[in-house]
C-alpha cells in the first residue's frame, strides 16, 4: 500500500489515522487514560515528522509504527520491562492455555484483556482494519511467521476463554 | 497435515492466508471431522465478536491537543533559524564600539589641545565638587 498521491496535510493524517492510533494504544494499554497519553505522543511524533514520510507504506502503517514505539517507550520509561520483555521474545511469551480465569470473564473485551499486548494488538490490526499478516508484521514490526502464529494463538485461547465462560454460565441458569 | 497441525492451521484458513495445497487439505479434513468443524465455527464467533467491539473514535480533546502540541514546535524551529541573526546583531554592536574608539583616538591624535580642555575641565569640576563635599 503506498499513500503518495496527495499532499498528507495534519488535518489529513488525523482524519485518516486518528481513530486507529488511539485504538491500537487502547489495546497495547489496556486502559484509557494510558492509551490517551499513548496516542497523544504518537499523534504529535507523526504530526512532527510527517515530511519525512516518504509514502513507501500506507499513512496509517506508518502511524501505527510510530505508536508502538511511543508505547515502548512509554514502558521503559515506567520500567515496565516484563512487558517490553513480552513483545521483545514473543516465543518465550506466556502462554494462556488454561481458562483459568472465567470467572472475570463476561463478555469478549474481558477476555480480550486477559491476552498479551501483542496478541491484542495482532488481533486489533486483523479484525478491525482487516490487515494481511504481511501487513500486520510490517506494521508492528515482527516476523510475518509471528504474526500467524499469534494470531491462532489469541483466537484459541480467546475461544477457550470466552467459550468457557459461557459454558459455567449456562450450567449456573 | 496431522490432526494437531490442521487445528493449528485452522486460523489462517479462515483468513485466507493459506496456499492452495494446504486449503484444500483442510477442507477435505472438515468434511470428515465434527471436532475441527466445531472449533472453526467457535473460532469465526470470537473474530466476529471481536469486529463488533469495533473502531475506536479519537477523543476530540486529545486531537486538538496532538495538534496545538505539533505546531508548538515551530517556534523552537524559528529560534534556532533566528540565532544567526542574533549573532550578527552582536557582530554590529562590536563593530560600532570599535568605531567609536577609533574615532575617539583618531580625534585625540588630531586634536590633542582639545582632549587637554576637556580633561582639565573634567579635573577641576571633580576638585570643585571634592573641596564643596568635604565643606
Amino acid at each position: 500500500m503506498r499513500d503518495n498521491d496527495a499532499e498528507i496535510t495534519p488535518r489529513r493524517l488525523l482524519d485518516e489515522c486518528g481513530d486507529a492510533v488511539f485504538g491500537l494504544a487502547l489495546r497495547l494499554a489496556g486502559n484509557r487514560p494510558d492509551a490517551e497519553d499513548i496516542t497523544q505522543q504518537a499523534l504529535v511524533r507523526a504530526l512532527r515528522g510527517l515530511s519525512a514520510f516518504r509514502g513507501d507504506c500506507a499513512l496509517k502503517t506508518w502511524t501505527y509504527r510510530i505508536t508502538v514505539n511511543v508505547w515502548k517507550n512509554w514502558l521503559r520509561d515506567r520500567n515496565r520491562h516484563a512487558e517490553l520483555q513480552e513483545w521483545q521474545n514473543p516465543v518465550d511469551s506466556i502462554a494462556m492455555n488454561e481458562p483459568a480465569a472465567t470467572t472475570e470473564i463476561t463478555d469478549i473485551e474481558s477476555a480480550v484483556s486477559k491476552l498479551p499486548a501483542m496478541d491484542r494488538a495482532v488481533l486489533t490490526l486483523r479484525e478491525i482494519d482487516d490487515y494481511s499478516y504481511a501487513e500486520i508484521a510490517r506494521a508492528l514490526e515482527i516476523p510475518e511467521g509471528t504474526v500467524k502464529s499469534r494470531i491462532a494463538r489469541a483466537r484459541d485461547n480467546l475461544r477457550k476463554l470466552f467459550f468457557t465462560a459461557v459454558r459455567e454460565e449456562s450450567n449456573d441458569a | 497435515m496431522t490432526h494437531e497441525e490442521i487445528k493449528n492451521a485452522l486460523s489462517a484458513y479462515m483468513d485466507g492466508e493459506l496456499e492452495s495445497a494446504q486449503k484444500s487439505e483442510i477442507e477435505r479434513h472438515l468434511g470428515t471431522c465434527s471436532t475441527c468443524t466445531a472449533e472453526l465455527k467457535e473460532l469465526r464467533q470470537v473474530a466476529s465478536e471481536f469486529k463488533k467491539t469495533g473502531a475506536e473514535k479519537l477523543p476530540p480533546h486529545i486531537r486538538a491537543m496532538a495538534l496545538a502540541q505539533s505546531q508548538a514546535a515551530e517556534p523552537k524551529k524559528q529560534t534556532a533559524r533566528q540565532s544567526p541573526g542574533a549573532f550578527n546583531l552582536v557582530l554590529v554592536v562590536a563593530a560600532m564600539v570599535i568605531l567609536v574608539l577609533i574615532f575617539g583616538m583618531t580625534l585625540k591624535h588630531m586634536m590633542p589641545t582639545l582632549f587637554s580642555s576637556v580633561s582639565g575641565s573634567i579635573t577641576g569640576a571633580a576638585s570643585t565638587l571634592g573641596a564643596s563635599t568635604s565643606n
